[in-house]
């Protein structure tokens, strides 16, 4: 189900307020708008408006884009810049020549993801502007996929301790905001997040154009831009653990007919894995979006939120994200 | 009939004209209150709202010809205060996914079922959002204000609210994954998380 559909079912769920609590709002209300009508009249003059503030404060961060070097700037036939594109064709190439990992009876495929998130906040609620602080949380998933994909799936999760601070008063903050964990999952795989089920891996088009046109024609409105939303639902395809190679091969020439879609060499992933970042800046983010690939191989070997502008109190060139993406064979799941 | 912008102009000289702003936003903003913490709080936040609405009615941008973002946000703001709170009751109702079921079960009212079990999915990814990404995805699924409204009741520019959103329906879509299935806590505690497919 959606999200905001899940979120919006359960308002139904919701507390009601208490029988009267409107009243005694006004009640409160008229008490104090009583006592301003009694008091002597004061010079209440309208304040300089926060607009203009505001607007010149957008400009300032506009004005800090960060100029990537290894960008390139023309763009190709399908959308993507003419080296994006050259890459993706390369990886694409790769993929297809890649061997799929087997996974015989009673084995499972392990997809292990290390990650970091950045989750901001502001540590004072009455002038969040300039108040703003950055803590970045690792995260470590274990998806097992069992050779039969109707067999039950487990999907583990551990959350760490955070491991980068931006601004003022971010480790106190985090101090008090602990969410060190573990849980364990089980389910149906075609329907646990991050695995492609039988019926839409049946689905998918195994050519680059044709799945192109299918996720463009699956936008609803959703993202900054159509071409955010189209990057950001096939990079969800391939992140899946389970995408066959011919599949992963169409996904990377899908990506070459996105407009805005750069390549940035010799990145790294969160393990310090060297690859390729295939990305796109849409230009309301504060970070632009890569995939991270292997040219070699034309693996998927992570991805990464790169700060193009300083904003929350994290600095331009830092990461909002950053993963590292492993797959395995392995004889049993927890 | 007048803007909020007019009657808050107007309560400047005439105190009393605030009243009709009252009448006019007190249920969304009571309800979206109750909504983040429970009857009492969340009636106390409210009225706190307006008190506190009233008091710096001067700094309403009065180019803006409707009040409820900025109530919303100043709720959203006197919200922060009661932080824990709200996190320790996310942590509840997500452990009461099991009752939920149960109980749903007695009445056989599916839409409260429905709304109980969605209740419990997104409890326990609500409580590991940050304070900003939460404010900006409870104000649009359950005060239901667009981007922009968001961005006025917050004061921070629209790509932050479109960015922060899309991190927490990522949070979100990442934890609530729709089937069956068995949540083992690390300190050993043991839950079901509700069916949802």
């Amino acid at each position: 189900m959606d999200d905001l559909k899940l979120l919006q079912r359960s308002r139904n769920a919701l507390p009601d307020p208490l029988p009267g609590a409107q009243e005694r709002g006004r009640s409160a209300l008229e008490a104090r708008m009583s006592e301003a009508a009694s008091a002597p009249v004061t010079d209440i003059r309208s304040r300089r408006r926060r607009v203009g503030t505001i607007a010149a404060g957008i400009a300032a961060v506009a004005a800090s884009v960060l100029v990537l070097a290894n960008i390139a700037g023309v763009t190709g036939p399908g959308g993507a810049s003419a080296q994006a594109t050259e890459v993706l064709e390369s990886a694409a190439l790769a993929a297809i020549g890649a061997e799929d990992l087997v996974v015989a009876d009673g084995q499972y495929l392990l997809v292990e993801t290390d990650s970091e998130y950045m989750m901001s906040a502001s540590t004072d609620e009455a002038n969040p502007v300039g108040n703003e602080i950055g803590v970045a949380y690792p995260e470590h998933w274990e998806v097992y996929i069992p050779s039969d994909s109707d067999e039950q799936a487990s999907w583990v999760r551990e959350y760490g301790d955070p491991t980068r601070f931006y601004g003022d008063g971010a480790r106190e903050y985090a101090a008090t905001m602990s969410v060190r964990d573990t849980e364990i999952q089980r389910g149906v795989a075609g329907k646990l997040h991050n695995v492609l089920g039988e019926k839409l891996l049946a689905e998918l088009p195994r050519d680059g154009a044709a799945l192109f046109a299918y996720y463009d024609a699956e936008y609803t409105g959703g993202s900054a831009s159509r071409e955010e939303d189209t990057f950001g639902r096939i990079t969800d395809m391939l992140r899946a653990g389970n995408v066959p190679s011919d599949l992963r091969a169409a996904g990377y020439e899908a990506l070459t007919m996105i407009e805005g879609v750069e390549v940035t060499e010799e990145v790294a992933n969160l393990h310090g894995q060297s690859g390729i970042a295939i990305g796109r800046h849409e230009p309301s983010r504060d970070y632009r979006h890569d995939i991270i690939i292997d040219p070699e191989t034309g693996r998927f070997i992570g991805e990464r939120e790169l700060a193009v502008r300083d904003a929350h109190a994290v600095p331009a060139g830092e990461m909002w994200s950053w993963t590292a993406i492993m797959t395995s064979v392995v004889d049993a799941a927890p | 009939v007048r803007t909020d912008s007019e009657i808050i102009a107007r309560s400047l000289s005439e105190p009393n004209a605030f009243g009709e702003l009252y009448d006019r936003h007190a249920d969304p903003v009571l309800r979206y209150a109750v909504s983040r913490l429970g009857p009492e709080a969340g009636e106390d936040v409210a009225s706190q709202t307006f008190l506190t609405a009233f008091e710096q009615r001067e700094r309403f941008d009065v180019s803006r010809s409707e009040a409820l973002p900025w109530l919303l946000g100043i709720a959203t703001n006197l919200l922060g205060k009661h932080r824990r709170s709200e996190v320790r009751a996310y942590a509840a109702q997500s452990r009461l996914g099991a009752d939920a079921q149960g109980a749903a079960d007695q009445v056989r009212a599916d839409e409260v079922l429905d709304a109980q079990r969605a209740a419990a999915a997104i409890a326990g990814p609500l409580r590991q959002l940050s304070p900003g990404d939460r404010d900006v995805l409870l104000l649009f699924a359950w005060a239901d204000l667009s981007y922009e409204q968001i961005a006025d009741a917050l004061h921070v520019p629209v790509g932050t609210v479109r960015s922060r959103l899309n991190r927490a329906r990522r949070v979100l879509r990442g934890a609530t994954n729709p089937f069956d299935s068995k949540k083992e806590h690390g300190d050993g505690r043991s839950e079901t998380a509700a069916a949802l497919a």
